[in-house]
């Protein structure tokens, strides 16, 4: 009778590990499946990087001076706009980042010949394809006029790769 | 007899006892996965703000005439030949694939639901009537259109107002 007893008490023993096991595999597989994979936040970054570039070349409405046709806005983009593409974080790459924009008269639809660009080209050609490991792309167009009335569309283009931190 | 018959009582309330933790875990466990899918953040987390310097330019534009658009959607209270068709190709032309509809035109503030106010649009030649904010869904169940609009103030209640109305899916 007493060993029955014991026998008893061994079983649920090995019943309460077995559902400790079961309990904490659960748990550990939760916690991995919400915190172990990173936010993936490169399209709204190259959103607000597109944005940025927007706020940068136009002001009330109106395109700001010294943009269009400036070979000081071309040469020195990043630092009119108060952008840093150096990112520390990616040692050993090309460039995490790249910027574009084109300037188009808007009645004629003619593109104008001054492209600004500065940051890593390579990352452009990822635009056309989608794939979650891809930089994310952001195209935005929009329209815009000058203070002598002269109508434009600009077209800003903005790439983030880091896809090893947040894919 | 009577110990045997303890003893199935207590393996039964044991096997319950296990189906119910087994069923809680895989209960979080559904539900768990349903989060990993919220770790995707929404492409349109942040509205077009870029669209709004479209707007604003597009109502500091001359009109033939002289003066600027806003000054003449003021004055008209409604959109003219100009800058209805000026509207038609700033507007289709650069975001009509983005969003599944857009209007421009003029809205007064007038009483809304519950006795509040909203703005009621005027319909216009260019952009018809505007969009309702509410969208009729299976069952006779109603939602919000997912769309945003940017309003610039002309007289006392009463608005130029665009919206952009997102595509679903």
């Amino acid at each position: 009778m007493i060993l029955g007893k014991k026998g008893a008490e061994k079983t649920i023993s090995i019943y309460w590990f077995a559902i400790l096991i079961i309990v904490a595999g659960a748990v550990v597989y939760m916690v991995a499946s919400v915190y172990g994979q990173p936010y993936d936040v490169r399209q709204i970054e190259s959103d607000i990087l597109a944005n940025n570039i927007a706020d940068c070349i136009s002001e009330g409405g109106y395109l700001k001076e010294k943009v269009l046709n400036d070979a000081s806005f071309k040469e020195n983009f990043l630092g009119r706009c108060s952008l840093n593409f150096e990112a520390a974080d990616f040692p050993g790459t090309n460039g995490e980042y790249y910027a574009e924009i084109n300037f188009y008269d808007f009645d004629s639809e003619n593109k104008i010949n001054f492209e600004v660009s500065s940051g890593n080209l390579n990352l452009k050609q990822f635009c056309e394809i989608k794939g979650r490991t891809n930089p994310a792309c952001s195209q935005k167009s929009f329209y815009v006029i000058d203070k002598n009335q002269q109508s434009y569309r600009i077209d800003v283009t903005a790439v983030v790769n880091k896809a090893d931190k947040n894919v | 007899m009577y110990n045997r018959k303890a003893q199935i009582s207590e393996g039964i309330t044991w096997i319950v006892a296990t189906i119910a933790i087994i069923i809680i875990l895989l209960v979080s466990l559904f539900f768990t996965s349903f989060s990993r899918k919220d770790k995707e953040i929404s492409k349109d987390f942040f509205s077009d703000t870029i669209n709004q310097k479209s707007f604003l330019s597009y109502l500091l534009t001359k009109e033939n005439e002289g003066g600027i658009i806003y000054s003449k959607i003021k004055t008209d209270e409604d959109l003219s030949n100009f800058n209805g068709n000026m509207a038609i190709k700033i507007f289709n032309g650069l975001y009509k694939e983005k969003y599944s509809q857009i209007w421009i035109g003029v809205s007064r503030l007038g009483k809304g639901v519950l006795g509040g106010t909203s703005l009621n649009g005027i319909e216009n030649d260019f952009f018809g009537k505007r969009p309702s904010s509410i969208v009729s869904g299976p069952m006779g169940s109603v939602a919000y259109k997912d769309s945003y609009s940017s309003i610039l103030p002309l007289k006392k209640e009463t608005f130029a107002e665009i919206i952009f109305a997102k595509k679903s899916g």
